[in-house]
């Protein structure tokens, strides 16, 4: 090796980008004895290292300009469902599914070892956390005891102290206090006031408010804005938005903080670790990912500048066993070999698993109702009220009321002022302490996908005796959704209630859930058709037995299908697979099928062959994708899941069809 | 350089425009600095960056999930900076003195670099920014470039040596 070839693996390696272990070899050995390859070397370290002092340009903030010109442009567009002509070529990839969801903080592997090393790692390693030997209730237990508190909770305030590690080295730790407060129905209050001295006045401190009042919601703060920048760069950007309907809140609600129903909407992804006792109190400790925990941390999505955290960081989190609310949150690094190349990565100091890097811990609480005036927003008109009796005369219609809402009480009904092409005719608000339920209507919907923001690969159920419905999980903001399609209206419902209990107010609504129309589950390019059929018919054109569905690894289903085909032939079939009693589950795994006897031509420097079930397949990390050709079909398995997980799905797949 | 929440992503994709407010605060100092580097001033980039996010919210539902957000950002960003220069009809980039970046952790280092980084084709200079500055892999630099993953291997290379060389001819004048 001379020395142009060994300083491009050093270049190369130094990104990060994968190098053959015996070119990395045989370039550190020609190294060894080259002074001028030393001298590349070190220079090149040294370009690095006055680079990563992050160069300081003065940024302006051109949130309002920005915003103002995309909103004239959007005057008259979707402001829901995506285009027809955005689907075919986003979502339908001919030779597989696109990557519809890439993690967004893997990296590519450094070098061939470090794969080999992450593939080895993430089928060896369990949990991060041992389970404590005084266990002391079932996951499902959290869940259960988490979501019965949720309907009588009326009122909470509660402040908090939130110590933070590691922002930049100017800045090693902060401190901030915030205030929650919650009454019900649905009107949610959190404010940070920013304790830290900064080393400078060019430091914009983290004051935050957002205020949610039922259905409009108000976010005042300081956009994020690096550290290092002069004075003034970074005016406070100060957004009062006020919403006809509450369907999509940028900024999650602080319901989390208050007690974690969307965080515990499942028994999945946590441990419980032992008892504890917190400030006097008795607590139950569990272990979840950052990733998972994320809904407990609203704060971080509102505004203003905090840390980065990786989603596989480890959060301690204590819950108050009689109250089940939240007393404390600590965050640890996780000890991942994924953890440390994103620190080298983002040039970021190695940070130790065992020293904390946020600390979020109550204070003091109260059940005392905050005075309502908390909950008004700063310039918004004065909310107008709606009786349902005046309803038909106003909007032409009756809106479908459920019969059976349980406690749930109509809070507010809401009219859109302005006609826009997907936003309901009317909106019914259904509330219990931090319970509540939307029913969305729209009388002249034409599709293509399903009313609301469900997904068109969303699951199809029954509903009551004869009727269907399109079902999502909880996740991207929203909570649990079901869009029902009727010849006269289409409805669209959100709830943090439970499935079971959305899918039994539904079946009360006076209305018949039919299929949505065959022209609405076509989509196309030039010369590819997709088509949404049943699963069975999917099965059955794979060649995949009809028994699959049941028998795939934590309780993943396949919750919808697609057939693609070239002019009269069959190009392939894609399964969604989903499980429905996870929420945040993100977007559904994919399943591509289609014949085939070969893999593709390798398409990214990061993957890596791989052996399960006595098929050769082939795994790239950031594409979460594992592909395999087994019988003559070629196969593609994606979303956001470790290969563990993907591979015991593959497994199965292979199994089933032996 | 960190990819957004794909949910919010997803969201802005059907049109929330909260969603999309998040992505443009996020992505607004990155998209800045980028279209700053590329054109070296300051009412340019701004236009530039305004435009990007534009057309961004234009396109977004076109967006296709097999390339990081950053990185198809990024490219727009680029587009929109050479259509603004080739309207200027700037054939060469300035490279304006007095808008030299401001740090201060370590003035010498930044300085060097500076010159160092004159010394370094429009191309490789580039290709070195997006890299090393912004963190993007080879494969999202040759995403936004429009090149060949080696082609951005082979102009990151020669970036350094070129910036290597240069270097050593400051610390043979020191």
């Amino acid at each position: 090796m001379n020395c142009e070839q060994t300083q491009l693996v050093f270049s190369t390696r130094m990104d990060g980008e994968r190098v053959e272990a015996r070119q990395a070899e045989a370039a550190a050995a020609h190294a060894e004895g080259c002074v001028r390859c030393q001298l590349f070397a070190r220079r090149s370290a040294r370009i690095r290292s006055s680079v990563r002092i992050r160069a300081a340009e003065p940024v302006p903030d051109l949130i309002e300009p920005i915003m103002a010109a995309v909103a004239r442009e959007r005057v008259g567009r979707s402001s829901w469902a995506p285009a027809i002509d955005g689907r075919i070529g986003s979502r339908r990839a001919f030779r597989g599914p696109r990557p519809r969801h890439r993690r967004p903080m893997t990296l590519a592997p450094a070098v061939a070892a470090a794969i080999a090393g992450l593939i080895v790692g993430s089928l060896v390693v369990g949990g991060p956390w041992q389970l404590g030997a005084n266990r002391p209730i079932a996951a499902a237990t959290v869940v259960r005891n988490v979501r019965s508190a949720a309907p009588a909770l009326r009122a909470f305030q509660g402040t908090y102290t939130i110590h933070e590690s590691g922002l930049s080295p100017e800045v090693p730790e902060r401190t901030l206090e915030m205030d929650v407060a919650f009454l019900s129905p649905q009107r949610f209050r959190l404010d940070v006031d920013d304790r830290t001295h900064y080393p400078s006045s060019s430091w914009t401190p983290t004051d935050l408010h957002f205020i949610e009042d039922v259905t409009s919601s108000y976010t005042s703060g300081p956009s994020g804005c690096p550290g290092d920048l002069p004075e003034g760069v970074c005016p406070r950007t100060r957004a009062t938005i006020t919403r006809l309907s509450g369907y999509s809140a940028a900024a999650p609600l602080p319901a989390d903080l208050v007690l974690p129903i969307a965080t515990f909407g499942s028994s999945r992804g946590f441990q419980v670790l032992d008892r504890d006792r917190i400030d006097g109190r008795d607590a139950v400790r569990l272990g979840l990912s950052f990733e998972r925990a994320a809904p407990m941390f609203p704060f971080l999505r509102i505004g203003g500048t905090w840390r980065p955290f990786f989603d596989q960081d480890r959060v301690l989190l204590w819950l108050d066993a009689t109250s089940w609310l939240p007393l404390r949150m600590l965050v640890y690094p996780s000890p991942s070999p994924e953890r440390r190349e994103w620190e080298l990565r983002y040039g970021r100091a190695v940070e130790s698993p065992d020293a904390p890097i946020l600390d979020v811990r109550m204070e003091s609480m109260s059940e005392a109702p905050p005075d309502v005036s908390l909950f008004r927003i700063p310039g918004a008109p004065p909310p107008v009220s709606h009786r349902l009796d005046d309803l038909p005369a106003r909007i032409g219609y009756a809106p479908a009321i459920p019969g059976d809402a349980g406690d749930l009480e109509l809070v507010s009904i809401v009219l859109p002022t302005a006609a826009a092409p997907v936003t309901p005719s009317s909106l019914l608000v259904y509330a219990e302490g931090l319970d509540y339920l939307k029913v969305a209507e729209r009388r002249d919907w034409n599709g293509p996908g399903p009313f609301g923001p469900v997904d068109e690969v969303a699951q199809q159920v029954p509903l009551g005796e004869d009727g269907v419905a399109y079902y999502e999980p909880a996740g991207e903001g929203y909570g649990r959704r079901l869009a029902i399609h009727t010849p006269s209206a289409d409805l669209f419902l959100e709830t943090n209630l439970p499935r079971e209990r959305l899918l039994e107010i539904a079946a009360s609504l006076p209305v018949r859930g039919q299929a949505l129309p065959s022209s609405w589950r076509r989509s196309g390019s030039p010369g590819v058709k997709v088509e949404r059929i049943g699963v069975s018919e999917a099965l059955a054109t794979a060649g995949l037995p009809g028994s699959l569905p049941e028998r795939l690894p934590e309780s993943y289903v396949v919750a919808s299908a697609e057939l693609s085909t070239v002019g009269s032939a069959i190009a392939g079939v894609t399964l969604y697979l989903r499980q429905p009693d996870m929420d945040a589950a993100g977007e559904p795994l994919s399943l591509h099928i289609e014949r085939d006897t070969g893999l593709p031509p390798p398409s990214s420097s990061a993957q890596s062959r791989i052996r399960f079930a006595g098929v050769e397949g082939r795994w790239t990390p950031n594409r979460s994708q594992l592909e395999w050709v087994d019988r003559g079909a070629y196969h593609s398995l994606q979303g956001e899941l470790g290969l563990r997980a993907l591979l015991e799905i593959a497994t199965a797949v292979v199994g089933e069809k032996r | 350089m960190r990819d957004p929440d794909p949910r919010t992503v997803q969201r802005a994709r059907r049109g929330d425009l909260l969603a999309f407010e998040d992505l443009v605060r996020e992505f607004q100092a990155d998209a800045f600095r980028f279209a700053w580097h590329l054109t070296r001033d300051r009412q340019l980039a701004e236009d530039v960056t305004q435009e990007a996010f534009l057309r961004a919210f234009r396109f977004l539902k076109g967006f296709r999930g097999d390339r990081k957000f950053g990185s198809w950002l990024f490219s727009i960003v680029r587009n929109c900076a050479m259509d603004s220069l080739r309207s200027q009809r700037r054939s060469e980039l300035p490279w304006d003195d007095q808008l030299r970046p401001r740090s201060v952790a370590d003035p010498t280092a930044r300085a060097e670099l500076e010159a160092a980084l004159r010394s370094v084709s429009h191309e490789h200079r580039e290709a070195f920014l997006l890299v090393e500055v912004f963190g993007l892999s080879y494969q999202e630099t040759a995403d936004v470039l429009g090149v060949a993953v080696g082609t951005v291997k082979s102009r990151m290379f020669r970036a350094r040596q070129a910036l290597c060389l240069a270097i050593a001819d400051e610390e043979e004048a020191t």
